[in-house]
């Protein structure tokens, strides 16, 4: 090997092992991998290592043994959990209407929102505002007929009612002081969030493989191609309720029946009884948008915390980057040399994620930044000692011994001196302090 | 992810299958026997949607499965080691590629997997997780020091199969002209 390739393979470890070079190194790194073809072979290597986990599947088969083992995983899941969660599964197809009631109560949390990934290609339903009746916002302007909600969007019912369509004639109508959100719009996987209120769905017969979904705190009611009603209240049991047609409840047990027409079913219970008048009107009348829902609707609204989407790169996920985001931000500051930067993005993260494990690791290297690059000692010294016990323990209390001499406690740098070489004997930095 | 720490099954099986690509090259990068890996895959996917409740939203899912899978993954390669003592890190000199696998350019996965599990371990979360020296030391329980040297290593022992590589490559074009 040539003395310039070790010059590259030498400044290549150490950008590798965290270590911030100079311009003009980082600059010979860059440069001389474009000329040399052995180094620039490993260069293209470790940038290959770098998309190593985001590869797409390779070809069918690797998707298949992705799907297989998300099967089996769910499988095994299920099969080692006694207790309960909903699931509806049609089991007729038949062309007509159905009807999905969402009528929730509760607290907090409930946003379900798990996107498929960037870059997949596959088809996306339109979800248009179809009819408002009253007053209805969508990022706080008003909704209109012919808006599209996007995904993460929701639709937010002051007044009234408003209804959206998605593909496959589906259409979902929300009543007053409703909040309903585009969890999915994936043509196979439509699904609607309700935070708050009711939502009525009504959808023709679906495509083999096509769903649709509302989600609630309580759980997922997917409709595929029949047609049933579904009540999830938070503060009770969970129904289900058939308005024409067949489906099939599993609960947690793994118990299965079938509910037929003009029938409700309290979810885990085995008889089912039969549907009020009153509450099929409602349900059938919320959708078709009359105004015989108003009489009944107001006993099912309760209000309801709505939530913020938990995807990544989502807009309405807060102003807050991710704890790894802000790590990934300072480590590219302080490996362009701009230390005071790269200091202000470790406390930016620690401030923000206080209890992360980003934010306890950025204590040391805080520390190193303060004293090695910035004169900052004082600061250092508070970055060393705010770390605590932990694998850079040892990292820790050497950083505290050159801050304290840098500050001119020698007194107190002596005796952490002491208890480091008893702590640690036979370590690199111990050896210098005793010399 | 609430409807997962819910156990609703619709959002277990979509997290799945959003994960189960990611889990399944994570695992098969640091393990190298396939029915290790498949192990590991399944069980770490298990162990992601069984914390579902311990994630936080401060990194995103793919990163906080990252961790969960790699913790799975080491764990099941230091009990191959309990059972199998003769597994241990490979010597250096057993890292050259065989002659017959030389290529121009190999992909990653073909080097990364003549290595030891904790070297190939803390390579893929330098490289492919970009995670600092400090953040691995921190989450394999290691020292800073044994990281570095593991990782450097690793890189040596890579670096060396690519060099051999390249030599076998040209004696090979310089076979062929003649």
């Amino acid at each position: 090997m040539s003395a310039i390739c070790e010059r590259w393979v030498m400044l290549a470890d150490r950008q590798a092992v965290g270590e911030a070079l100079a311009r003009d190194e980082e600059q010979f790194l860059a440069e001389h991998a474009q000329v040399c073809r052995h180094c620039g072979a490993e260069d293209a290597l470790w940038r290959q290592a770098g998309r190593l986990l985001d590869a797409e599947p390779a070809g069918a088969d690797d998707g298949r043994r992705d799907q297989a083992l998300a099967g089996a995983v769910v499988e095994r899941l299920r099969a080692e959990r006694p207790a309960g969660v909903i699931e509806l599964a049609a089991r007729r197809r038949r062309r007509t209407t159905a009807a999905v009631v969402a009528a929730l109560a509760a607290a907090a949390a409930l946003a379900l929102v798990l996107r498929t990934r960037p870059g997949d290609h596959v088809a996306r339903s339109r979800v248009e505002i179809e009819r408002v009746s009253g007053v209805a916002e969508i990022a706080g302007a008003t909704a209109r007929p012919g808006m599209e909600l996007a995904e993460g969007q929701a639709l937010v019912v002051r007044s009234g009612s408003a209804c959206v369509t998605l593909s496959h004639g589906v259409r979902a109508c929300a009543d007053a002081r409703s909040e309903l959100r585009v969890a999915s719009a994936l043509d196979a996987d439509r699904r609607l969030h309700l935070a708050q209120g009711r939502v009525v769905a009504r959808l023709d017969k679906q495509p083999a493989g096509m769903s649709f979904s509302v989600a609630t705190r309580d759980g997922v009611v997917t409709a595929v191609g029949t047609v049933f009603a579904v009540e999830v209240d938070a503060a009770g049991p969970s129904r289900a309720r058939v308005l024409q047609g067949v489906v099939a409840v599993r609960d947690a047990r793994g118990e299965r029946r079938e509910l037929g027409a003009h029938q409700s079913l309290v979810i885990g219970e085995t008889r089912p009884r039969a549907l009020a008048p009153a509450e099929e009107q409602s349900d059938l009348a919320l959708v078709d948008g009359t105004t015989a829902a108003a009489a009944a609707k107001d006993a099912d609204v309760v209000s309801i915390e709505s939530l913020p989407l938990d995807r990544p790169g989502d807009a309405t996920a807060g102003e807050t980057p991710s704890a790894a985001e802000l790590l990934r931000r300072a480590q590219e500051l302080r490996q362009n040399a701009r230390w005071s930067d790269a200091a202000a993005a470790y406390r930016r993260l620690q401030a923000a994620h206080p209890r992360s494990a980003e934010a306890r690791a950025v204590h040391v290297s805080l520390g190193e930044l303060l004293l090695t690059r910035l004169g900052d000692p004082s600061g250092a010294l508070r970055a060393f000692e705010a770390y605590g016990g932990g694998p850079l323990a040892q990292e820790a209390r050497w950083g505290r011994i050159r801050a304290l001499r840098a500050l001119g406690r020698a007194a107190e740098a002596e005796r952490a001196a002491e208890d480091f070489v008893r702590a640690y004997p036979d370590s690199p930095a111990a050896k210098t302090l005793k010399k | 992810m609430q409807l997962v720490a819910a156990r609703d099954p619709a959002a277990e099986r979509e997290l799945a299958s959003r994960l189960a690509g990611r889990v399944r090259r994570m695992s098969r990068t640091i393990l190298r026997s396939d029915a290790d890996s498949d192990d590991a895959a399944q069980l770490g996917l298990l162990e992601v949607l069984k914390s579902a409740k311990s994630y936080r939203g401060e990194s995103s899912i793919e990163r906080w499965a990252d961790r969960i899978a790699v913790r799975t993954a080491m764990r099941i390669a230091r009990e191959r080691r309990r059972n199998d003592p003769l597994d241990e890190e490979a010597p250096e000199e057993l890292a050259a590629p065989a002659p017959d696998q030389s290529e121009l350019q190999r992909p990653i996965a073909d080097y990364l997997a003549r290595l030891s599990e904790e070297r190939r371990t803390v390579l893929v979360m330098r490289h492919a997780l970009d995670h600092s020296v400090a953040e691995i030391a921190e989450l394999t329980g290691v020292s800073v020091n044994t990281v570095k040297d593991r990782l450097l290593t690793a890189r040596r022992q890579i670096r060396r199969m690519i060099r051999q590589d390249d030599v076998l490559a040209e004696a090979r074009l310089a076979s062929q002209r003649r």
